[in-house]
């Protein structure tokens, strides 16, 4: 594993910090008997548990806050996933900690980090609410309302994303013509479908730098990204809200977990170390002794790592996202696909804005498109052809072509599904 | 098996009721026009309502509210799925009779208004409408079909608003609602449909259809009785005024005034049916599994056998048995010279096994019109098979040796 001591030496002052101040973290290493002055490279892996959503959210706020720490603690921030139910958490950290956890996963981004570190830049957010449906885009809230304090404006918009009425849409569209943001910090379907309503509307959206997270960016949302913005205006971004900016496309285009500020581990389906070109679980800890330290978090999120040194010169990781594993394909014989694999398949054909591919049995998909005015019947006839490629000959997608795909509960956007399997 | 169409599903395993005995005798269930029997998987997802953390939805923060809340929501999804709809187009009321109701009251109407129905309509598509505004009924014929003919002509009076029933209860013949539809959006209509028979059998794609409203209730496709569900385009839905005002459908409130939360939620006021939601997901998905395409020729080929079978025999007459109509799994017919047939359901059921049903059927304008007195009615459902007609008609012929 290419991992660097100063890292690791952080990492183990991370540990050293949660035992002695999180209450949570020291129950459950007196539990094991770790002693972790004796913790060293080679021991930790064994040693150390794996955490994940559900113990934050079950120990929140008194078993996972470190000592001297108090939710109303004027440095904290809080930040709420959109997700709900076993997806759902909220979290508190250092203010400080965040912004520098951002500034170095900006660091292999030269261009985006000279705006996003400007001082007095602003931004808007343009993503699912992360409350939930009834409550939230209230279309009287004010633009004053959904001004954060680090310069984010929150553009309204409804969780179920299609469902967003025009008002809803002319609302966020004179905002961003009143607000003048430096930059977007958007999901990526959330964006392509604002772009869609510009172009609808004869607009054009301001000419600033992009960057995505909160879910993939699919082939086809890039390929309307790219219609409105240069390349090197766009850039995807990993964060999450119990971690902050975990990693960033730099110029040449690779994702880089952002080394300077976090413990990776990736992990294979045997929590071993996996190997570069093998699918992982993306597994974090926090070293930087914080209000919420994390260790070894499983984050859910599917990866693997790519080969090599990229162009750019950054010596961190890079990854490719396949997915959460909630979401992948499961074939008849025990094979699996992740989203990415087939949202390359899908890829950008000029006729498509929107596309779900939901799995109904292990044989049986149905393919939900939104179209636009360039498709034509059997346009579609490639992206068949390249999924029956991957998934089997007899495999059974019924195609819809519709103007409604609904979000998922949680407001994101899943364009591939898997089947859910019945534990 | 069963019957031909669904050769492949257990019927008796997922409908209790079918294995139900009246003294001794299996039930022959043919009364599905005014409710269906209802699958062991809705019955289940009922119960994991009520069995689990059954709190409210939408209305405070708690993980179990969340999960309750996702699963009404994703029954309004599958909905919306059905239909070929968007989410927020879809409001869950308790029946069809309150979908026409919310309309009626929702919208408003001036003095002189007119509103087009039809005269085979079901009670519930015709009341709501006559207490608004003045009516414009479109005929039938002798033969018991819709007058289409005066349906264009009555077009021309420019009525408000045109209330379609898709598929009669009474003779299970379907209109051709995508050109009349169309016609009355040329004419600047608002247009309504009374879906309660339709989509149960068969796929109502709205957007292809010019309708701006439609209606239908869950217990006529394998769902609970309590809950149902009002289609209405977005700016329809924005332009209707709530019927009920209450919790859950407002965003803000002050001692005067308040502001009416975003669609459907306004139309929705007070703790909704939310067992019913899961109920209906859980009817939805044995609907898709079974696939509209075979319903929709299972409803076809019933009703033709029940046409053929009930023309075979003079002494009786059918309601419209006019040919070449697009019809479904419901036959409606008279016995000349008996104009009350309580004894003849009730013996159907007492000593056959056998549940059909009798009388105006809620559609007492067009019965009394078509038929000297009461109907004897029958309708199939996706576990009937042919041979369920065949057993009613044979039993009535041995009836008819000693009552009439
Ligand atoms: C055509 C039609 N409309 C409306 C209704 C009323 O349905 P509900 O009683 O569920 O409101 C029925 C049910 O008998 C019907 O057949
Ligand atoms: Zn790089």
């Amino acid at each position: 594993m290419n991992m660097e001591s100063p890292v690791l030496d952080k990492f183990l002052e991370e540990v050293e910090y949660a035992y002695q101040n999180v209450p949570f973290y020291r129950k459950a290493l007196d539990k094991l008997g770790v002693i972790t002055g004796e913790l060293c490279q080679d021991s930790y892996q064994q040693k150390l548990p794996l955490t994940d959503k559900r113990d934050y959210r079950k120990n929140f706020p008194i078993g996972v806050l470190a000592k001297g720490f108090s939710l109303n603690h004027p440095m904290l921030n809080k930040s709420q996933s959109s997700g709900t139910t076993g997806e759902r958490l909220v979290t508190f950290e250092i203010g400080m900690n965040l912004l520098q956890r951002a500034i170095t996963c900006t660091q292999v981004n030269p261009y985006i980090q000279d705006v996003f570190t400007q001082p007095n830049r602003k931004i808007c957010r343009y993503a699912a609410p992360n409350c939930s449906d009834v409550e939230c885009a209230s279309p009287h809230s004010t633009l004053q309302d959904r001004l954060l304090a680090d310069g984010t404006l929150v553009l309204p918009v409804y969780h179920d994303l299609l469902t967003t009425s025009p008002q809803l849409v002319d609302r966020a569209i004179d905002e961003i013509e009143q607000y003048k943001p430096d930059l977007f910090y958007v999901d990526p379907t959330h964006f392509a479908f604002l772009l869609r309503e510009y172009k609808k509307r004869g607009l054009t959206p301001p000419r600033i730098p992009v960057i995505t997270s909160y879910s993939a960016a699919t082939e086809v949302s890039k390929r309307q990204i790219l219609e409105f913005y240069p390349k090197t205006h766009f850039a995807e971004f990993l964060s999450s809200s119990e971690m902050g900016w975990i990693a960033m496309q730099c110029p040449s285009g690779r994702l880089h977990l952002n080394e300077e500020s976090f413990f990776f581990e990736l992990l294979d389906r045997n929590y071993e170390p996996a190997m570069a070109g093998d699918l992982a679980q993306l597994c974090i800890s926090s070293i930087d002794q914080g209000a919420l330290p994390h260790l070894r978090y499983q984050t859910g999120d599917m990866v693997t790592q790519l080969h090599g040194n990229c162009e750019c010169g950054s010596k961190n990781r890079s990854i490719v996202i396949e997915g959460r594993e909630s979401n992948f394909i499961q074939l008849g014989d025990g094979i699996q696909h992740s989203p990415l694999s087939i949202d390359r398949l899908i890829g950008a054909p000029d006729w498509l804005d929107l596309y779900q591919l939901e799995q109904i049995e292990h044989e049986k998909f149905i393919l939900k498109m939104i179209v636009n005015k360039k498709y034509q019947a059997e346009s579609e006839n490639a992206v068949i052809s390249n999924l029956k490629g991957l998934l089997g000959k007899s495999v059974d997608i019924r195609l819809e072509v519709v103007d409604y795909i609904a979000s998922e509960r949680s407001g994101k956007f899943q364009a591939v599904k898997g089947m859910k399997i019945d534990k | 098996m069963i019957n031909n169409i669904f050769k492949e599903q257990d019927f008796i395993k997922d409908f209790p009721a079918l294995s139900k005995m009246i003294d001794g005798t299996k039930v022959t269930y043919l009364d599905n026009a005014a409710t269906t029997l209802k699958p062991v998987s809705m019955v289940n997802a009922v119960n994991e309502y009520y069995l689990g953390i059954s709190t409210n939805v939408h209305r405070g923060k708690s993980y179990s509210l969340e999960e309750v809340s996702n699963r009404y929501e994703q029954c309004r999804y599958a909905v919306a799925e059905l239909l070929s709809c968007s989410g927020n187009e879809v409001v869950f009321t308790r029946n069809t009779t309150e979908g026409v109701n919310l309309v009626a009251n929702g919208l408003e109407f001036d003095e002189g208004d007119k509103i087009l129905v039809s005269s085979d309509s079901h009670h519930s598509n015709f009341l709501p409408w006559m207490r608004q505004a003045q009516l414009l009924t479109v005929r039938t014929r002798n033969d018991g079909s819709l007058d289409l003919d005066h349906y264009y002509e009555l077009l021309q009076l420019n009525p408000k608003l045109v209330a379609i029933n898709h598929c009669s209860n009474v003779t299970g013949v379907y209109q051709p609602i995508e050109p009349m539809l169309r016609a009355a959006k040329e004419v600047g209509a608002i247009t309504f449909v009374d879906a309660a028979q339709s989509i149960p059998h068969r796929r109502v794609n709205v957007t292809q259809l010019e309708v701006d409203f439609l209606t239908f209730s869950a217990h006529k496709m394998l769902g609970p009785t309590g809950i149902g569900i009002l289609f209405g385009r977005q700016a329809m839905l924005n332009n209707l005024q709530p019927l009920n005002l209450g919790g859950g459908m407002v965003n803000w409130v002050e001692k005067d005034s308040y502001d009416l939360r975003k669609i459907p939620h306004r139309h929705e006021a007070g703790t909704p049916h939310i067992a019913g939601a899961y109920g209906l997901s859980a009817a939805i998905e044995y609907i898709q599994n079974l696939g509209l395409e075979a319903m929709e020729s299972h409803d076809k080929s019933m009703g033709q056998h029940m046409l053929d079978l009930a023309l075979e025999r003079d002494y009786l007459r059918v309601i419209n048995s006019a040919p070449n109509l697009d019809r479904g799994a419901v036959l409606s017919f008279q016995i000349p010279g008996l104009s009350e047939l309580d004894d003849i359901a009730r013996i159907l059921s007492d000593s056959y096994g056998i549940i059909c049903r009798n009388g105006h059927l809620c559609a007492q304008p067009y019965v009394d019109e078509h038929s000297e007195g009461q109907v004897l009615r029958i309708s199939a459902y996706v576990y009937n098979s042919e041979k369920d007609v065949s057993r009613f008609f044979s039993c009535l012929d041995e009836l008819q040796g000693v009552m009439f």
